[in-house]
């Protein structure tokens, strides 16, 4: 486990104390204990000036307030008078219609919100720095605003492309990002292990956004007020197709950055050559924009994909034992072989599935479906076409005579009996990657292929399973 | 000699001195079978053979089994060479010899079953047994019991009644295959009872019986 460190100053904590020894402050109620149980991650959010990003974190932290309504079961609490405070604010602008105030300057002092009952039965607490758009006039500054620089693992850079785009100041992305960057160079911290979320705030007043954006934003699940009832409750939540989607939108959103942003191409270009996981989302606080004279809204907002980069927060800075843990057990890789199986082969996505999973520490042990006889070993390469005689659709006694506690499917179709595992240990650890759009099997951990879709997505997504 | 013992698709079976055999719990499971299907792919049980015997009777997950549809664990449509088929591959796992039991056979068990009562499922249901095997055998049970009667027989727990109809080898040479049993009258009506100590003989062999499966014997060695 990393260490527990007081979040107005990052000392080392030790012992549960009511206060940090070092900066005198008092600490969040039951921080230390929390913290054991409950990894923190520690986040930053920055953008310009009026680039929407105070209303944004309000309709996020609202949102989060009703998360048991899009995470079954979920709910999280305030660890400091602080953070009850500010969002008990939050939540009288929002009823009121008012917009909130921009972040004052000043020492910045951190949210903190301890989140339970996330997918795969984690906790996480969340340390959020907000700094105050106009320190990114002086680079200097960010370190004096966030004590907790060295300790940041995810950064939301927030940025309204219709304010981008008017350009009066003379912003620009990479021009946000090189104020992170000197300011993170300044505390040493290891750039390949930061995660940086490009969060497109106003995405309702972005004109050029693709299509695929647009109906995103339209289509999400829980677009709703955000204090008010949810019609989606009671629908569950399938964690792993909501993050395929959002790594498709992630995808075409850098495609757009990279094509039509101004400095977009160097932005991207910048964060890859720096080995940073970069990842892209567009959100809606508001649904709409506020009355100008007033600062008011006219009717409810009804905020669009806000949870989106605190998912992208979860899964990219899930613990470290995680991971670690996936990579300890043996992996099965499961190839569709029946009569409608061959498009699987001639698109190479087995081979290229069993390739990122060899990068990533999985060697795979390989088998048709419908057969319990490997066809490969791990180290061996997965064949390249079906069986010549076609297989059925069967997984159970491969997946009961198997040492394996984790398997990855690809398939066309159905399988006759998956739906005996549906309540066994494999519900968690299975991972479905099917070609069928409207298959029927419901697993919870399925992946809807389509062609020119990454393999390195879906292992991501599988990585982000846990066994239980 | 141990009274229970497990076949290659881990199914129970139980030792019946009279007959000097070991006999299937209950009638062989599409599960049991799939172990063949996955163990030997071959053009005669291929997707579409399996298909149509899923026609016949569908599949249940061990999580749905109930009163209703707890026959639809069994494989049923199958003919007796099939059924034959299964059991050389059972025995080709461990070495033992498996058979469809002949009729006497099967009568003479389950007149023995019949006059003992139903043993806790548990007894049966050990640690040897997958996730899924277990599930499936309480769900049957649960099912069995949960049916009135005035009292549960071994027999009637391991569904040699109210079950499917059981391929049976004869001595004759013109008509082979016979078969005990009675199925669930939900699943097939009838009027057959094992009780008449004779088995029914089908009209056509080539013929995909709806209400016909098996369950194997373990010869003793």
């Amino acid at each position: 486990m990393n260490a527990i460190k007081c979040p107005l100053c990052t000392h080392i904590l030790t012992t549960p104390l009511q206060q940090c020894p070092a900066c005198d402050r008092p600490l969040p109620r039951g921080f230390y204990e929390q913290c054991r149980n409950a990894p923190p991650i520690w986040l930053m959010t920055g953008g310009f000036p009026k680039h929407g990003k105070t209303t944004y974190l309000s309709a996020l932290i609202l949102k989060l307030e009703n998360l048991g309504q899009v995470l079954p079961g979920a709910y999280h609490l305030c660890r400091d008078g602080y953070t009850n405070d500010a969002i008990r604010q939050m939540r009288r602008e929002t009823q009121l219609g008012d917009q909130p105030p921009a972040t004052p300057r000043g020492a910045t002092q951190p949210l903190v919100i301890s989140i339970h009952h996330l997918p795969e039965q984690t906790d996480r607490t969340i340390v959020m720095y907000d700094v105050p758009g106009e320190i990114f006039h002086s680079l200097e500054e960010i370190p004096d605003y966030v004590p907790g620089l060295s300790e940041i693992q995810t950064i939301w850079m927030l940025v309204s492309l219709s304010e981008l785009n008017a350009n009066a100041d003379g912003y620009s992305l990479p021009g946000l990002f090189h104020a992170y960057f000197t300011a993170l160079d300044q505390k040493k911290v290891d750039l390949t292990k930061l995660s940086v979320v490009v969060v497109y705030t106003k995405a309702d007043m972005v004109e050029n956004f693709p299509a695929a954006v647009s109906e995103y934003l339209l289509s999400d699940p829980y677009r709703r007020s955000v204090g008010g009832a949810d019609a989606d409750k009671g629908r569950g939540f399938a964690m792993s197709a909501y993050l395929q989607e959002m790594e498709r939108i992630s995808q075409v959103l850098e495609e757009f950055t990279d094509r039509n942003v101004k400095g977009g191409n160097a932005f991207v270009n910048m964060g890859r050559h720096l080995g940073m996981k970069l990842k892209f989302s567009a959100v809606s606080a508001l649904g709409q924009a506020p009355d100008q004279e007033y600062n008011r809204l006219q009717s409810e907002a009804e905020p669009a994909r806000v949870l989106d980069p605190f998912l992208w927060s979860l899964w990219l800075s899930r613990p470290a034992d995680t991971v670690k843990r996936a990579q300890d057990d043996q992996l099965l890789l499961l190839l569709d072989s029946g009569g409608a199986a061959q498009p699987l082969y001639d698109e190479g996505l087995a081979l290229a599935l069993w390739n990122e999973l060899k990068l990533r520490g999985f060697p795979a042990r390989v088998h048709y479906l419908g057969q319990s006889k490997a066809v490969s070993h791990p180290g061996q390469t997965p064949p390249a076409r079906p069986a010549q005689r076609p297989r059925h659709r069967l997984i159970g006694p491969i997946l009961e005579q198997s040492q394996g506690t984790r398997a990855v499917v690809l398939t066309t179709g159905p399988i006759s009996d998956l739906a005996d595992f549906r309540s066994g240990v494999w519900r968690h650890s299975l991972f479905l990657v099917t070609t069928e759009e409207d298959d029927a099997a419901d697993w919870p951990l399925t992946f809807h292929y389509r062609s020119g879709d990454s393999a390195s997505a879906i292992v991501d997504l599988l990585t982000a399973a846990r066994p239980e | 000699m141990s009274e229970i013992l497990y076949d290659a698709a881990g199914f129970p079976m139980l030792r019946v001195d009279a007959i000097d055999a070991y006999i299937h719990w209950l009638p062989v499971t599409k599960i049991q079978f799939e172990y063949f299907l996955c163990d030997r792919p071959s053009s005669q049980f291929d997707q579409d053979w399996y298909n149509g015997i899923l026609q016949l009777n569908p599949r249940v997950s061990p999580q749905q089994i109930a009163q209703k549809n707890y026959w639809e664990s069994f494989i049923t449509g199958i003919r007796p060479d099939e059924a034959r088929a299964f059991a050389d591959w059972c025995g080709e796992q461990d070495g033992a010899e498996y058979t469809l039991p002949t009729g006497p056979e099967w009568f003479k068990a389950y007149q023995i079953l019949k006059s003992d009562p139903a043993r806790e499922i548990a007894e049966i249901t050990t640690e040897k047994l997958s996730d899924r095997t277990r599930k499936l055998l309480i769900r049957i049970d649960k099912a069995v019991r949960d049916r009135p009667r005035e009292t549960l027989s071994l027999a009637d727990q391991m569904l040699m009644r109210d079950g499917v109809m059981e391929w049976v080898a004869t001595e004759a040479d013109k008509r082979p295959w016979a078969a005990f049993g009675q199925p669930n009258k939900t699943f097939f009506a009838n009027l057959y009872t094992p009780d008449s100590g004779q088995p029914q003989i089908p009209n056509d062999y080539e013929q995909r019986l709806r209400s016909h499966g098996f369950r194997l014997l373990r010869r003793s060695a």
